[in-house]
């Protein structure tokens, strides 16, 4: 486990160390009292203006440093005395790195056992390197990395006399462990699901692509609160200009603070006004593992455990991850049923207004006796009703989902014996219309992703609208609207309705069927066409001739 | 930008199924049924031997031209004036298929559904809904194609497969009961409708495999051909010569089936079926007279023609057809012989004087 973590957090360190090499950095050893009014342009600074070069004077860093962590009672200045009585700083944020660490492993030996050291040792670097084994060192030039390493819970070790500054990574922190995401249940598949903090969800999926070519390149975004952001796509697979475009909306992003991965979502997306989500969210590390080997890029953001993947189309956000888990029979199956249950929900009202409103003719005679009987009672015409029942079915929802957990029960009783039974009896709503709005409501749930659902619950209120007042031929101009707008989409440039449209015939096994894995040989082409065969050659499993 | 914008051969293809058959399925079986009786089933196979015949002269002016639509290269055969001249005579005729195929959408609404609702209601939704797609540019209409043929045609297929049990052949024979010139005759009004095909010349410049454009056309022409042979010889073959007498035999026949005992009446379904594939064709007219009057005045962004264009068809689709009746008797007798001005001589006479006057586009054009 630490293995692994400690590799991913290496190549990281490598990219941020190189990121500051390039800059203006270069020449510090050779001028190592640079002017103070050269200032380094780090990344976007909040706060602190960028400060000086790491003076050789320990005093002079320790006060500027005091200066800047005034009244951050959480920062630890700890002061060290190492190699023959040079005084250091050990500075560190109490509650993000590991105590027992850094006491065995850093303090403990600068501490103790200079006194057996060479004393021709040149820099405190090279002490360090031979006497302190943490696993993750690094150095580091100015003041404004030193403050940026110790804010992104890094140790740093400022010694008198160097102009250089030690970084120690030793990080640790509570976390919710790894546990099964509850907004994507599944009956077969992993039961992992991702947590707030971004490596443990990297390693998540490093731990199932191992391949080199498995790319984590990381960024912070956000000028106050400088979250991790890493953007990971296997190399070979991925379209290398979707990598850059989506590398280029990111850099542009300049924003006080990210704290979700909506806001990133939010920031990138190609049509801002769509009701449609453009980024699809998962917290499965299988679902993103998934959707790195058909090429698309998956965008991790520290502090959520929503991990976003682009580019993505229509039909995907109706397929759920087990599809591909069960029999693929059964998987066409259930997929047909959830076909059918996104029109369901996005029609069945509007439908029912339409009909008992313009076309009563298209019922067969008992049902209309029924339905007319039933709705005799009610004051309103149908599209009022409809109205009153998906608005206060979304009301329930909601409050299902805000309340607190123990009266949550409470709510749903009282929902269904309200909504259901006292209303139909008090005759305000009739027995169909709450029959029509169930049914909506369980096909609403049938739709794998949360935020597809969402724009279909919403898309609803517009069609029952155009029902009330144009009957079938209103929903069918809703209809056709939607149909323009989606097929208007692209995710991150990708055509949003691909592969019907544009059509693309091999890709066909993956939309309303679910070929067997050995007959989908192809990778989407729209996303993978740089390496597009998935598998082998007969593949399909079948009795050895032999044996026979 | 926009120029950018190519067409997949399948795209295009799929494109041709609903610019013929959205209207002619509902209006063909009637209007060729009043002239060659029960035999009125093979009239559009000489129709569709018109349309093919279409399809190859504007493919064959197409090559002569390349990248360029009839507009473009109208002016380049007959010269600045009378070319232009032609041209927006074609213009204006596309903008008067646009208004016939919004009347014939608001009558047939009108007539089997909304009865009361004003036409203007139902018209204002159907263009409301093409400036958008055309707003959108022409891939985002064939987008919008392949999800709606591939609907439709299921519908479509379940109907043909529904009336089965109803058909009586009892209705088709006897075969060439008043010899065959009367279905030679009825072939020649389905023709316009294959005849509307000549807009693919605005289609084959973005097409990017050109080389495929000719085969796919025919294949899909031979389609759309089977498709209206079908329709007709269903029609016939469940109501017999009374579909002469029926406005919409296709619906006729929706209102006339059923699954099982409890699944009735299923016309309002074909209606709404039906509805996208006119906004299909619609659209399409709609896109291909904003690009007419765009190429013809060589404005670079066709955008902000789209809705003048559009206000414009909505006033000619009042004025053009005084009422239904009017509607029928013109696409039964005055567009047959129009639509061929249009849709076959006009276009001949301009490959034959492009061979003569040794007028040829130059490939790189822009």
């Amino acid at each position: 486990m630490s293995g692994r973590w400690w590799r991913e957090r290496k190549s990281k360190q490598r990219f941020i160390m190189t990121s500051h090499d390039n800059g203006s950095n270069s020449n510090a050893n050779d001028q190592p009292d640079a002017q103070s009014n050269k200032m380094v342009s780090v990344d976007q600074t909040y706060g602190h203006k960028g400060l000086s070069e790491i003076d050789r004077y320990l005093d002079h860093n320790i006060s500027k440093l005091y200066q800047l962590f005034d009244k951050c009672s959480d920062v630890v200045f700890r002061d060290v005395t190492i190699l023959s009585g040079k005084k250091a700083l050990l500075i560190y944020i109490d509650g993000l790195v590991n105590m027992d660490q850094l006491d065995i492993h850093l303090l403990k030996p600068l501490m103790m056992e200079t006194s057996n050291a060479d004393s021709d040792m040149s820099s405190v670097k090279d002490l360090i390197e031979t006497t302190v084994n943490v696993a993750q060192i690094g150095e580091v030039q100015s003041l404004d990395d030193v403050v940026a390493h110790v804010l992104s819970a890094e140790s740093a070790l400022l010694v008198d006399g160097e102009s250089s500054a030690i970084t120690i990574s030793a990080k640790k922190w509570d976390h919710r462990s790894v546990e099964e995401p509850s907004t994507e249940a599944v009956i077969r598949g992993p039961r992992e699901g991702f947590i707030e903090n971004i490596r443990t969800n990297t390693a998540l999926i490093r731990r199932r692509i191992r391949t080199p070519n498995l790319k984590m390149e990381s960024m912070k975004i956000g000028r106050i609160t400088k979250t991790d952001v890493v953007i990971s796509y296997i190399d070979g697979l991925v379209t290398d200009s979707v990598v850059t475009e989506i590398k280029s909306r990111l850099e542009r992003i300049d924003i006080d603070g990210i704290l979700e991965s909506g806001y990133i979502e939010e920031l990138i997306e190609d049509n801002p006004f769509s009701p449609f989500p453009q980024i699809q969210n998962t917290e499965r590390p299988d679902v993103v593992a998934a959707n790195l080997l058909e090429g698309r890029v998956a965008i991790f953001v520290d502090g959520t455990p929503f991990v976003l993947v682009a580019p993505i189309n229509l039909l995907g956000m109706i397929n759920a991850n087990e599809d591909y888990y069960e029999r693929f029979l059964i998987s066409t199956a259930i997929r047909v049923i959830r076909y059918i249950f996104v029109f369901i929900a996005l029609l069945l009202p509007s439908i029912y207004v339409a009909i008992t409103t313009y076309h009563q003719e298209m019922l067969p005679t008992s049902l209309l006796i029924s339905v007319a009987s039933a709705r005799e009672a009610v004051p309103f015409p149908a599209i009022v009703e409809a109205f009153i029942m998906e608005v206060t079915f979304e009301a329930l929802r909601e409050a299902g989902v805000r309340l607190p957990r123990p009266v949550g029960s409470a709510v749903s009783i009282v929902g269904a014996l309200v909504i259901g039974q006292a209303a139909v009896e008090a005759g305000i709503v009739s027995a169909p219309m709450v029959i029509v709005v169930s049914i909506t409501g369980i096909a609403s749930f049938t739709i794998p992703r949360y935020n597809f659902g969402i724009s279909i619950r919403l898309l609803r209120f517009p069609i029952i609208i155009l029902a009330g007042t144009l009957g079938l031929f209103g929903v069918v101009i809703g209809l056709l609207a939607i149909l323009i707008h989606v097929c208007s989409l692209r995710s991150i440039g990708v055509p949003y309705t691909s592969p019907i449209a544009p059509i693309t015939f091999s890709n066909l096994k993956d939309t309303l069927f679910r070929a067997p894995h050995w007959a989908m040989r192809l990778r989407p082409r729209v996303t993978g066409y740089q390496n597009p065969v998935r598998t082998g050659e007969d593949l399909r499993p079948q009795p050895d001739k032999k044996s026979r | 930008m926009e120029n950018k914008e190519t067409i997949s051969n399948i795209q295009y293809s799929l494109l041709l199924l609903p610019l013929v058959t959205a209207t002619g399925i509902l209006y063909v079986p009637s209007v060729t049924t009043a002239v060659a009786g029960r035999d009125a089933w093979l009239s559009p196979l000489f129709s569709g031997l018109l349309g093919i015949v279409v399809v190859w002269i504007i493919y064959k002016l197409s090559t002569r031209f390349p990248e360029q639509s009839i507009v473009e290269y109208c002016p380049k055969i007959f010269g600045k004036w009378i070319g232009n001249v032609f041209a927006a005579y074609l213009v204006l005729y596309f903008a008067s298929v646009s208004a016939t195929v919004l009347r014939e959408f608001s009558d047939f609404v009108n007539t089997v559904g909304l009865r009361l609702t004003p036409p203007l209601a139902l018209i204002i939704c159907m263009v409301t809904l093409s400036v958008y797609v055309t707003w959108q540019g022409i891939e985002v209409l064939l987008r919008t194609t392949i999800w709606i043929v591939l609907f439709t045609l299921f519908i479509y297929i379940v109907i043909v497969i529904l009336s089965i049990p109803v058909i009586d052949l009892k209705q088709i024979r006897p075969f060439f009961e008043n010899g065959f010139k009367p279905v030679l005759k009825a072939a020649l009004i389905p023709a316009p409708w294959f005849g509307e095909l000549m807009t693919i010349s605005f289609l084959i410049p973005r097409l990017n495999q050109p080389q495929k454009t000719s085969s796919v056309s025919v294949y899909m022409v031979i389609f759309i051909t089977i498709i209206m042979m079908l329709t007709n010889f269903t029609t016939i073959g469940v109501f017999g010569p009374l579909v002469s007498r029926m406005t919409f035999p296709l619906y006729e026949l929706a209102r006339f089936l059923s699954v099982g005992d409890f699944l009735e009446r299923l016309d309002p379904f074909i209606l709404a079926v039906w509805l996208m594939a006119v906004f299909l064709k619609f659209s399409f007219f709609h896109y291909i007279t904003v690009q007419g009057i765009a190429q013809l005045f060589q404005i670079k962004d066709y955008h902000i023609l789209i809705i003048p264009t559009a206000i414009i068809i909505v006033v000619l689709s009042f004025r053009l057809y005084a009422n239904s009746a009017d509607l029928i008797s013109f696409l039964s007798i005055t567009y047959p012989i129009y639509g061929t001005l249009m849709q076959l001589i006009i276009p001949a006479i301009m490959l034959v004087s492009s061979y003569v006057l040794k007028r040829k586009g130059d490939r790189n054009h822009e």
